[in-house]
């Protein structure tokens, strides 16, 4: 290269206007933020390191530097790691330029949009009861309520007629059927619904009330009218069958139906320990305590007949008759004994599980970007390599490990600290989905919040800045040695 | 003394041979597992993004009481889809979509074309002209990555703001521009200074051999070079300002010049009701990046060289 | 002759005094040239930006003024950053006055003494002119509220069911009892909301303190003279558990309360049958009861109503909680100073209702029968007749304690076992909050004597 004179001065020309630029926008507020790290709060009074020790002690800081640090790890691993493989392998194939878009989409999706598409991946709705289910609208919670459902009333019809009550599903239907026909009449009459819409439901009815005994209640978006009340109907239903039993065929019930019987003796029981405290026979505080151990200890009783030992139990002689008297389930002891499926996962608010949903947006995001810059660089290691070593046999792991990774191995580590340095700054994907609740913290959001919090604590916000940019400094450091390599390599 | 050896090459079914020999079935069944894999990331990558697209085509009901999928339980039911959300996100009386849409054009144009210039000719310098400082300076401009942009808003508005270039009825958008090209250039400057410090130096050599200018060597040798790198730099930068709401709001406002990043934030009240329309805002909002997109993917496409250093 | 001189003189005192009453109607609204107006508020979306433009459209009109009106969800950053760069908003409107109080103290926001006081004082009464004074000067309007301490439930259900509405505390907690024992859920909670989710939480233990304890022991636990830790505190919350430390209580159980946004929270006790029959919330929550599925055809007052969240310990009444938004102004100009009066005027909120706002009017001069329905009505008579009112207290307390107050709201639903660590966490806060504010009136304490003792 020949070095003029001209250079020197010919180069402030070149950069110049990105000098100027920078140091307006960036170096000023930088040099401003680090003097206000050890002013007070509103940058008056000089506190010393006050701040700093804020930063570093503060509870929430501390699990912010957890979090980063999980972040950097699995965030900057995932996407350099998947960057690479779809790269390599969108490489081979003839849709490559559709494949490589699909991947990179979600870089051209704007926060808002992030946001609301994760809330169908990771929303939770209550799971409601086996007898009146709820609807998941996220993703991944249709998958796992739906993967292990609870069972059904036909199943409890079935159980139920194994030991000999003889309850006909076809009964149940029946009276569903006598339900919901007589309230779509009326609700044609009240003008709710045309006579065409009655007409169609109508036909559908027996299919429905079937299917809801499978557990499947019918489609919010049939106008159906008194599908409140299919519960109750077919409880019902089931109660009359079992009111042909015998007196004292209550064991047989709890057998099928166990929490129904729980729930007597629970009863019972709470009944008699409030009128031994009305009584003074019992501190209420005993009272309270056996109140808590109850439903386990009837629960253990039924199984095993064991009563409780201690003081305080009232009515513990008349558990086996209680039991045998036992006539009828109802609608919620039915529903606890059938929720036997998976419980939805909250995956946003549920400590730890909420980080790695978080990261794996960041992963959805970012994957794109480290594909871009690891596919341009892969294309542009010579051919001849690669077909030399096939034909030497070499199988394609082989190849990928040594002969893809080293040459890449440039690109790898600028694709790497770029992602280093944009997760240590992750901000936007926390502050969207859960504001830095539950566990899921970062550095930036703390800034943000010590910031513009409403308390202006700017001292502390420009000291966790400056402790974010120390952080990063190391990462620029290696990426300057990177530099300075290839600077004498030239 | 060598001898010759007559190597009598096979034939090569591949070329030669019926249809059935020439199907290299090992190589069609060893694809199958790749074929899988890509597709399978494909699936994974696209599905987020499906849903929501099935999600703005439903009623405001349906989707918060169901999920999208089971819009296929009876895909041939049209009045399960609507163009309700569309029609209140682009005809929203709130909102004049169509201006806020030219306002982000407005923006993001210059935004994007700014810092490209600037980090291009920085770049030039710091790869092809020797100064003093040169690899000093560049280590401070690149690591000013490191600094989190929401510090720098109250210090920089307070400067604009006494200089006259905030809320300037003559020329509104000065101090968003200003903003994003001071912004972008880190991370531009890194990526142009690495490409184009990788051209070939012969090139470069031969040039100023021959006379040429730093400035011609520049508008006429490194700029052309590095198209691909520059198309993919202007991507990155279009997106992230043409999603950007709150460097937009510190520097620009609400009201009439404001992005259309924030006439869709305002679909949704302050207590968070109507959050369904967002479903249809960011399709609306993807609309134009995925334009820019598909025009220059070539370039993503094509691998042209984006920043490694050639062997 | 003297019966004239009477007439005339009769005649020249009327004069001043409809000057007086002319001037208390029309306030300040004349035209003004030139007049541009920015605010910068949170409200955004299909009803909330119309309501405001019904609401001061007679201003509008009078004064020839346009209002330049910029919103953001991110209120406070915003305008904090548009403070400290020196072009601040003229007016902004803030829902939470928590927020806004570091302003106030720092004098970013400018005194209101344009202001008829008297008419004011006569018009607010104490509770909102107390709000927005700040060292005897007014500096915020307070003209729209909500009224908090209200249970919501539906008639038709309850009578179905055989449930009648319970009188105190206890009364309230059987009747969770039986529902539970009927199959369902005793109330709907919903504590979901974004940055802010624990807010309904917040309210029900604010509901719970004004009930268990003195209405001094209420503004010093604002304060922070009584302690998070403090026994009063505590009880407040073990009661709060009696609810939410029970799943069957709550519909969907504890991650019921946890997931369930707060704007769908009251659905459930309109489906049929009802998943739960009670559901504590604002006023405001009547909109959002109409975009319950079905719920257009939902009449107020017979198919859903309210009653006043009961007494717990009978000494200390049922005082009345709420929350409002206020108004403050940061630039001096003639276009704001009209403004500002126009939202004192007794009538100023007729607008905003028209359009189908929510709210209810702090001027007691309002009208009542301008509000849209008897709910609204009552609510308002409940607001106005309350023997005793306090603010919602997390709105007044510093932003960070604010946010520790709903965090640690999340957590004790979640792990209702933890009381006192999560306590002691929001304590810990607190402690630095106002500590910090301590010194720094202390430091311009010093100042202010450092400056005395040397002039």
């Amino acid at each position: 290269m020949l070095e003029t004179q001209e250079d020197k001065w010919r180069s402030l020309f070149f950069t110049g206007p990105a000098i100027l630029l920078l140091f307006v926008l960036l170096v000023y507020p930088t040099l401003d933020t680090v003097r206000l790290s050890f002013m007070d709060q509103l940058g008056e009074q000089f506190v010393g390191l006050d701040n700093y020790r804020y930063a570093i002690t503060s509870p929430r800081m501390q699990e912010a530097f957890r979090n980063n640090l999980l972040w950097l790890v699995i965030f900057t691993v995932g996407t350099v790691g998947f960057g690479l493989i779809v790269a390599v392998l969108t490489d081979r194939v003839k849709y490559e330029a559709l494949a490589k878009s699909v991947i990179f989409l979600p870089m051209a999706i704007s926060f808002i949009g992030a946001g609301v598409i994760w809330k169908f991946v990771y929303d939770l709705k209550p799971s409601g009861t086996p007898l009146q289910p709820g609807q998941q609208i996220g993703l991944l919670n249709a998958l796992v309520t739906g993967a292990t459902p609870d069972r059904s009333l036909s199943d409890a019809i079935a159980a139920l007629n194994e030991r000999g009550v003889s309850v006909e599903r076809q009964a149940v239907v029946d009276a569903i059927i006598e339900v919901e026909a007589p309230a779509l009449d009326a609700a044609v009459e009240a003008g709710d619904l045309t006579a065409e819409q009655a007409k169609t439901l109508q036909a559908r009815l027996p299919a429905a009330a079937s299917a809801y005994l499978n557990g499947n209640l019918p489609s919010f978006r049939e106008p159906w009218q008194a599908v409140g009340q299919w519960p109750r109907v077919a409880v019902a239903t089931i109660n009359d069958a079992i009111g042909q039993l015998p007196e004292g065929s209550g064991a047989l019930i709890c057998g099928v139906v166990p929490f129904s019987c729980i729930d007597a003796i629970v009863d019972a029981e709470e009944d008699a320990l409030d009128a031994a405290v009305d009584e003074d026979r019992l501190t209420s505080e005993r009272a309270e305590e056996v109140e808590d151990l109850l439903p386990a200890v009837a629960a253990g009783f039924l199984q095993t007949g064991q009563l409780p030992a201690g003081e305080g139990w009232q009515t513990t002689d008349q558990w086996a008759d209680i039991v045998t008297n036992v006539d009828s389930v109802s609608v919620r002891g039915l529903n606890t004994t059938l929720d036997t499926g998976a419980q939805p996962i909250d995956w946003i608010r549920t400590p730890l599980i909420n980080n790695f949903a978080l990261i794996i947006v960041g992963i959805w995001i970012w994957t794109g970007f480290c594909m871009v810059i690891l596919s341009a660089a892969l294309k542009n290691i010579p051919a001849e390599l690669f077909e030399a070593a096939r034909v030497d046999g070499a199988n394609e792991f082989q190849i990928f490990f040594q002969i893809t990774i080293p040459q890449l191995m440039p690109t790898l580590t600028v694709v790497t600290t770029t992602m280093l340095i944009t997760v240590l700054k992750v901000f936007d994907i926390v502050y969207v989905m859960t504001a830095g609740n539950f566990g899921t913290e970062v550095i930036a959001n703390r800034m943000y919040q010590e910031m513009y919090g409403g308390q202006r604590q700017f001292g502390h916000a420009s000291a966790i800045a400056v402790i974010l940019m120390i952080a990063i400094i190391p990462v620029m450091i290696f990426n300057v040695y990177q530099f300075r390599k290839q600077e004498a390599q030239r | 003394m060598t001898t010759a050896a007559t190597v009598t090459p096979k034939a090569d079914p591949r070329v030669s041979g019926s249809v059935l020999e020439r199907t290299n079935w090992r190589r069609m069944f060893e694809r199958i597992p790749l074929h899988f894999s890509v597709i399978l990331l494909m699936l994974i990558w696209i599905v987020p993004t499906f849903g929501l697209l099935i999600s703005s085509f439903r009623p405001s009901q349906d989707i918060t009481s169901t999920g999208w999928w089971t819009v296929f339980q009876s895909p041939l039911e049209f009045t399960q889809f609507t163009l309700q959300n569309y029609d209140t996100v682009l005809n929203n009386p709130n909102y004049d979509m169509g201006g806020a849409f030219r306002n982000s054009l407005i923006i993001a144009i210059p935004a994007t074309i700014l810092p490209i210039m600037f980090a291009a000719s920085a770049a030039y310098a710091f790869s092809w002209m020797k100064f003093p400082g040169r690899q000093g300076l560049f280590v401070v401009l690149v690591g000013l990555l490191v600094v989190p942009l929401q510090m720098t808003f109250i210090p920089v508005l307070r400067l604009f703001n006494n200089l006259g270039v905030t809320n300037n009825p003559n020329f509104p958008y000065l101090s968003i521009w200003i903003a994003h090209a001071g912004y972008g250039l880190p991370y531009a400057i890194f990526l142009l200074r690495n490409f184009m410090g990788s051209l070939p130096r012969e090139v470069f050599e031969s040039a100023f051999l021959d006379g040429a200018s730093h400035f011609t060597a520049f508008t006429r040798l490194a700029l052309p070079l590095s198209v691909p790198a520059l198309a993919s730099l202007a991507i990155f930068q279009f997106l992230w300002v043409w999603n950007d709401l709150l460097v937009a709001l510190i520097y620009v406002g609400g009201g009439r010049y404001a992005p259309l990043t924030y006439a869709l934030s305002g679909l949704v009240n302050s207590l968070g009701q109507d959050w369904h329309l967002l479903t249809a805002a960011a399709f609306v909002s993807i609309a134009l990046p995925l334009i820019v997109f598909f025009s220059l993917q070539r370039y993503f496409v094509r691998g042209i060289l984006a920043g490694s250093v050639k062997g | 002759m003297k019966k004239l001189l009477l007439i005339l003189a009769l005649g020249l005192l009327m004069i001043p005094g409809s000057a007086l009453i002319l001037a208390q109607d029309t306030g300040m609204m004349e035209p003004i040239e030139d007049c541009t107006i920015s605010f910068l508020t949170v409200w955004s979306g299909e009803d909330e930006l119309p309501n405001w433009e019904n609401m001061v459209a007679p201003f509008v009109e009078a004064t020839g003024c346009t209002i330049e009106v910029e919103s953001t969800r991110d209120l406070v950053p915003v305008l904090t950053t548009r403070v400290e760069a020196g072009n601040p908003p003229d007016i902004a409107g803030v829902p939470s006055f928590g927020a806004i109080r570091t302003f106030l103290d720092q004098g970013d926001v400018l005194p209101l003494d344009f202001l008829d006081q008297a008419r004011l004082q006569e018009q607010f009464g104490d509770v909102w002119m107390e709000l927005g004074t700040v060292d005897d000067t007014l500096y915020g309007v307070l003209p729209r509220a909500a009224i908090k301490s209200l249970v919501w439930y539906s008639p038709p259900a309850f009578e179905a069911a055989g449930y009648t509405v319970p009188a105190s505390w206890d009364e309230l907690l059987d009747l969770c009892e039986q529902i539970v024992d009927d199959g369902a859920a005793c109330f709907s909670i919903g504590l979901e909301s974004g940055a802010a989710s624990g807010w309904p939480a917040t309210d029900w233990l604010e509901d719970i303190m004004l009930r268990t304890n003195s209405l001094e022991t209420y503004d010093a636990w604002v304060d922070h003279t009584v302690s998070w830790t403090s026994e009063e505190v505590t009880l407040a919350w073990d009661a709060f558990g009696d609810i939410v430390g029970e799943p069957d209580f709550q519909f969907g159980g504890p991650d019921g309360t946890l997931a369930t946004n707060f704007g769908a929270a009251p659905c459930p006790l309109f489906t049929d049958p009802p998943g739960a029959y009670l559901h504590r919330q604002a006023s405001f929550i009547q909109s959002f009861i109409a975009d319950c599925p079905g719920g257009e055809n939902l009449v107020p007052g017979e198919d859903f109503d309210f009653f006043l969240f009961p007494p717990i310990d009978d000494q200390y009444g049922t005082p009345a909680l709420g929350s409002a938004d206020m108004f403050a102004m940061f630039n001096d100009t003639p276009g704001a100073r009209a403004l500002m009066d126009y939202l004192t005027q007794p009538e100023a909120l007729a607008g905003w209702l028209e359009g189908g706002g929510s709210g209810i009017a702090t001027n007691n001069q309002f009208p009542l029968d301008l509000y849209p329905d008897v709910l609204t009505q009552r609510a308002a008579q409940v607001l106005q007749e309350a023997t005793a009112f306090r603010f919602d207290a997390s709105d007044l307390m510093p932003g960070d304690v604010n946010q520790a107050f709903w965090s640690g709201s999340l957590d004790f639903v979640q792990n209702p076992d933890n009381l006192n660590s999560i306590l002691q966490n929001i304590e810990d806060v607190a402690q630095s909050a106002y500590g910090a504010m301590a010194e720094d009136m202390e430091a311009e304490g010093d100042m202010a004597a450092t400056e005395e003792a040397s002039s």
